[in-house]
């Protein structure tokens, strides 16, 4: 396969580390974990940021998007936090529309139903892990 | 749902705090109501679960004995147990589980001999073991 020189389009800083990140379906928005702080929805085409989902603490590792089909698609990125909370953020503007509290730690990824209708994910005692899910791309 | 307040994120570790006993849980997508929740009794639950290509299955990993649980996605119901054999034995268990193309197969990625360990889901059987050299080094 032959190499290819590839160029960096846009480049986007923030404050705290980024965990993870995934390209909505749409390919417009790009959503960034970011450690410690918050879930943030970028314009894929210049890096501005389009909103910033507020109080989200130790987000886990690659947020989920709905995947046009349900009751809460596509308007509804689904994200895990280490704070012991799975929350259901509206794509448009941010801000939370859900947010269901577990006993333990949801230390991966919730996961969505082919039909948009459920969200899956288990919590469990802290145990934590060095692997990262695979981002899960819809669309791509 | 429940209703219990967060937790500020500096207590998420503190020892005090009520161990859960690691569950599975459903929530409807629109709402947040739960549909189910399912506690096999193992407080090892890890990775996200694993869903069928028809979304009627779920397949749940325990990190600390390998076991993999699968139910129903309808009401949280089991299908069947797939028991391991602990850390000891079938290695720890590195990532999540793939499903092969036809949605039987579940491939299980292992540190033992770097093997990935292939469960029949209809049968609840280790049908394989695959090694593979070493560690997929860049």
């Amino acid at each position: 396969m032959r190499e290819r020189e590839v160029e960096v389009v846009w480049r986007s800083t923030f404050g705290n580390k980024s965990i993870s990140m995934i390209l909505n379906q749409d390919r417009y928005n790009v959503f960034v974990a970011v450690d410690r702080s918050n879930l943030v929805c970028l314009d894929s085409r210049d890096g501005s940021v389009k909103w910033t989902a507020p109080s989200l603490s130790y987000p886990v590792p690659s947020p989920i998007s709905a995947i046009g089909l349900g009751p809460a698609a596509p308007a509804t990125v689904f994200v895990a936090s280490r704070d012991r909370t799975v929350r259901a953020i509206n794509k448009a503007n941010g801000q939370v529309m859900w947010t269901y509290f577990t006993v333990g730690i949801v230390t991966d990824a919730p996961v969505l139903s082919p039909d948009g209708y459920a969200v899956f994910f288990t919590d469990n005692n802290g145990t934590s892990h060095v692997q990262t899910s695979p981002f899960l791309m819809v669309g791509w | 749902m429940c209703r219990s307040p967060a937790l500020p994120s500096y207590l998420i570790s503190a020892p005090f705090l009520p161990l859960s006993p690691g569950a599975v849980h459903a929530v409807r997508s629109a709402t947040g109501d739960r549909m189910w929740a399912y506690t096999p009794g193992d407080r090892h639950l890890i990775w996200s679960p694993l869903l069928s290509p028809d979304g009627g299955s779920l397949y749940v990993m325990s990190s600390a004995t390998g076991t993999i649980y699968a139910m129903r996605t309808r009401d949280g119901s089991m299908i069947g147990i797939s028991p391991g054999t602990g850390k000891e034995a079938d290695g720890e268990v590195l990532s999540s589980p793939s499903l092969g193309g036809n949605g039987r197969i579940l491939y299980v990625p292992t540190d033992k001999r770097s093997a990935i360990k292939a469960i029949d889901t209809c049968e609840s059987l280790v049908v394989q073991h695959l090694s593979i050299q070493s560690y997929f080094m860049v």
